[in-house]
């Protein structure tokens, strides 16, 4: 193990105690509950790990939405089967509108449902770890539902995310490069030899692999060739445009140079070169570092698991696992360094406040105005994280979403376990706060209860994860 | 009921200066100090008299604009060469000249032009474009293409230098992200969807006490972790700005909109305009176009992005002429990029570099400015740069905002004849007895 990634050994200095599985949990989950830091706790720091790596054998089962839409789907399609039947163009039939109308209706409708849907799974689900990675590869391999327009397509990947969670990069890499909802977003499905289309080839390395520097324009350009031929089935039925095909007749065969190896490159060797550069690693190391460590997670620390990542040919659980029983992982700067997201704020925010049946539409809603809108990155880097959560008009839209979720405007919430100032912030932070703070707090004039609350979920040590 | 604490009473119980053993930020020490500013006063509270400090208006058309397809150069073969598909053709255009006509679409653009309230820059870029969106965005908001400098916004810099007594409100964006432009050290902008729900509301039942407990509460902490100590100081700045931005809301119109098409676009530039009239002390504003990235199927998607953009704009000037506003008021619109002049196979194009701006309002000199990009002389299928977008940031800062750029923009760059120059106005620092820079008749 790289010294950067010693392990945490507890000592009577420095046991592990709540504090840090609370870390734990929090880093690698939503909003632990005091039931859930006692059993890491009392378990220590091995088995705690482990247990987050326990996953489902299967996936979940999907979202009902999703089925209305591939009905709507399959209405429109045979209405248009018919009309090639009989040799019909579909533009002389504006009643065809309706359908059409009614598929983009319940495409909509199911990518709110989805969102609820994986909302849910975070607060509830049996494996925090995969849903905490699911989101991590949501805001790195980026698409939107703005321009991808197929909730179906969007779930499908939501999956993928879910099926190498805790993976292996590479073969990651390589199903996303497959991906419709991939395809669409970055265009590739429309990446033809003698036509190339640029836009998928220049950010699997700019912002997927391998970071800008490492490449030229050149490679862009030939990269682009490589993947050529990479699309959807067909655009005739909407079960086609969501199934990968590689076609030959729209493939550039012809010998390109891509970071200095000339051959008849195609999607796969493109990959594999990458792959095989040192930035790659380092550049997926960094990636994960700054989600689960720092925004500016230490060098050192970044190294030692790029070098792992290398060691494991792209396996992702060693890597994490090593970091989370690392000493560098518990040290005071990393443990209260990141800012929560708006998904960990909201999500843990219902699991502290034990809110039963939260109405996970509205705090979708919600979490747009905090800057983040699941399935709907800003741009394909995804969110810049951080301290760049906040500013003052999230700061508000956290401390008003937390308000309307105590009143049970949001679901109904279960305070029991929250009786006094003391509990409040124990219970909460999960951390000891300034004596001056706690000072406040225990002296403070508020009337209610939900108001104590309401302004420990507006502390600054609230906010830190 | 909405409990606000004057900026004055929230400093005096929540900050009491900084005291030994914490080091404070740059900027709330500088809020400190504006305690002690005797002008402090006359900028915060509505002084007696018609503000008339000049005004920024930002617009960030995201994902790289086609500009060829924006301003379109008619008269030379060569575009309708590369653009088989995508060419717009010239009976459609808004003729604007002998060379170049706009985007039908953007018809109200074409009704300014004419009225002499819309000035284009034509062919901005800066010199070895950056063909990312993230590496290229950045650079036009930091004004720095070498990457090496600090990583604050032009904007940012801006209101550090030149503006700081300009409250907590010197910034403003519509949008739940901080755009890096308007980043400083002295973290005075704002981010906020709609300013009458900007501020904290205490839950049902906790009322003045809970406000107050958050005030007592936010004092900060010596020896707080990095990250919890700058959230201190962004919730205590939000809730000073909350103070000052209540103060305006009230005024706010609730029957405003009239003549503003919904889309989310124009209705930011309705709060924009409502902020204005109500007398916010606030110099710059920001509102963000997205969705211009056009690799694919680009006709109709830019062409409705286009049509947002024209009614959003034409709405706003038409809103801030009826309210004499037009002249304090300068829009300046970017994008991080254009696109390449051939169109690529899927009827889209691909990233590019240079690209038209337009400056919109009373202020500008109207026509069209600078040359346009050669056709034929092109840099890897792309077009060369003849005005650098820093020199009409100079432009803005020097002839408009009446600050100097050199050490804002980290360099010397010529400024240009597209902003009137305005006899007797006001600098950015407004008001201020000694900081105002009168404009250069």
């Amino acid at each position: 193990m790289p010294v950067a990634l010693e392990p945490f050994v507890p000592s009577s200095g420095d046991p592990w105690d709540s504090q840090k599985a609370a870390h734990l949990l929090r880093r690698a989950g939503f909003g632990p509950l005091p039931r859930e830091i006692a059993a890491a706790t009392a378990v220590g720091p091995d088995r705690a790990v482990d247990a987050l790596f326990v996953f489902p054998p299967a996936l979940p089962i999907p979202p009902v939405a999703l089925g209305d839409a591939q009905a709507a789907e399959m209405r429109l399609d045979a209405e248009l089967e018919l009309l090639r039947s009989t040799r019909q163009r579909a533009q002389d039939h504006p009643e065809l509108r309706g359908f059409y109308e009614q598929v983009n209706q319940a495409h909509g409708r199911a990518i709110v449902e989805t969102t609820s849907w994986w909302l849910d799974r975070m607060a509830s689900g049996p494996a925090p770890l995969q849903e905490k990675l699911v989101l991590f590869w949501h805001g790195h391999f980026t698409s939107s539902f703005g321009d991808v327009q197929d909730a179906i397509a969007m779930y499908n990947q939501n999956q993928l995310f879910r099926q190498y969670a805790a993976g292996n990069f590479a073969r990651l890499f390589d199903a996303v490069a497959r991906d419709p909802a991939m395809l669409r977003y970055l265009n590739n499905d429309q990446n033809q030899r003698g036509r190339p289309n640029e836009n998928w080839a220049r950010e699997a390395m700019e912002l997927f692999t391998m970071g800008i520097g490492h490449y030229t324009e050149d490679d862009v350009r030939e990269a682009a060739r490589a993947w050529t031929g990479w699309t959807v089935v067909d655009y005739r039925s909407f079960q086609d445009r969501r199934t990968f095909a590689f076609k030959p007749a729209e493939h550039d065969g012809g010998q390109k140079t891509f970071l200095g190896q000339t051959g008849p490159w195609d999607g796969t060797d493109v990959m594999r070169i990458i792959l095989a550069t040192p930035a790659a690693p380092q550049w997926v190391a960094a990636k994960l570092a700054k989600f689960f460590v720092a925004p500016q997670p230490p060098a050192e620390l970044v190294d030692g698991l790029a070098g792992l990542l290398r060691q494991s040919n792209y396996e992702v659980a060693p890597v994490l696992r090593a970091l989370f029983r690392s000493r560098a992982f518990y040290r005071p700067d990393v443990m209260h360094a990141q800012v929560k997201s708006p998904t960990e704020y909201v999500v843990g925010a219902v699991r502290h406040l034990g809110i039963q049946d939260a109405d996970w539409i509205r705090l979708g809603e919600a979490m747009t105005l905090m800057g983040q809108r699941l399935f709907f990155p800003p741009t394909v880097a995804g969110w810049d994280g951080g301290a760049a959560w906040m500013n003052s008009g999230t700061v508000f839209t956290r401390s008003d979403v937390a308000a309307a979720l105590l009143v049970g405007r949001l679901g109904v919430p279960n305070l029991a376990a929250l009786g006094s100032p003391e509990a409040i912030s124990a219970q909460l932070l999960a951390r000891p706060l300034a004596p001056a703070r706690q000072a406040v707090l225990a002296q403070t004039s508020v009337p209610s209860m939900t108001g104590v609350i309401h302004l420990v979920m507006t502390l600054p040590e609230y906010h830190v994860a | 009921m909405r409990h606000m604490m004057t900026r004055r009473e929230f400093l005096a119980k929540g900050l009491t200066i900084v005291s030994a053993g914490v080091t404070a930020p740059m900027f709330l020490t500088r809020t400190a100090l504006a305690l002690n500013n005797p002008w402090d006063q006359s900028l915060t509270a509505q002084a007696a008299g018609r503000p008339d400090w000049p005004i920024l208006v930002v617009v960030q058309m995201g994902g790289g604009n086609d500009g060829l397809n924006t301003i379109v150069p008619f008269v030379h073969d060569e575009y309708y060469r590369a653009r088989p598909h995508l060419a717009v053709p010239q009976n459609q255009l808004l003729r604007l000249n002998d060379e170049v006509g706009l985007n039908p679409e953007l018809k109200p653009l074409k009704e300014l032009f004419d009225d002499g309230q819309l000035g284009i820059i034509q062919g901005v870029g800066y010199p070895n474009p950056n063909r990312s969106h993230f590496r290229s965005m950045e650079i036009w908001h930091t004004a720095d293409p070498t990457g090496t400098g600090p990583k604050t916004g032009w904007l940012g810099r801006m209101f550090d230098s030149e503006c700081p007594d300009c409250g907590e409100t010197a910034g403003i964006t519509l949008s739940p992200e901080m755009p890096l432009a308007m980043q400083g050290t002295g973290g005075r902008v704002v981010a906020m969807d709609n300013p009458a729900r900007f501020g904290f509301h205490p839950v049902p039942g906790a009322g003045a006490q809970e406000v107050e407990a958050l005030h007592a509460l936010l004092r900060p902490v010596a020896g707080e972790e990095p990250m919890v100590d700058f959230l201190t100081h962004t919730e205590m700045n939000a809730l000073v700005a909350a103070s000052d931005v209540g103060k305006i809301a009230s005024k706010i119109a609730t029957d405003a909109g009239a003549g503003y098409p919904k889309d989310p676009f124009s209705q930011k530039l309705r709060i924009v305009a409502e902020l204005i009239a109500a007398g916010s002390p606030t110099r710059v504003y920001y509102v963000g176009l997205g969705g211009f990235d056009t690799h694919a199927a680009q006709a109709g998607r830019q062409d409705r992005l286009l049509a947002t953009l024209g009614a959003g704009l034409g709405a706003f000037a038409g809103d801030l002429k009826d309210k004499g506003l037009q002249e304090r008021v300068l829009t300046m619109t970017f994008s991080e990029f254009g696109r390449r002049v051939a169109e690529n196979d899927a009827a889209g194009t691909d990233h590019g570099t240079a690209a038209p701006m337009f400056l919109m309002g009373g202020p500008v000199t109207p026509g069209v400015h600078g040359a346009h990009p050669s056709l034929t002389d092109l840099d890897m299928g792309d077009l060369k740069f003849g005005t650098d977008f820093r020199s009409v940031y100079a432009t803005v800062l020097e002839q408009w905002l009446g600050v100097k750029s050199d050490a804002i923009l980290n360099g010397r760059f010529q400024t240009l004849d597209i902003v009137k120059p305005h006899v007797g106005a006001v600098a950015v620092s407004g008001l201020m007895p000694g900081g105002a820079r009168v404009r250069r008749a």
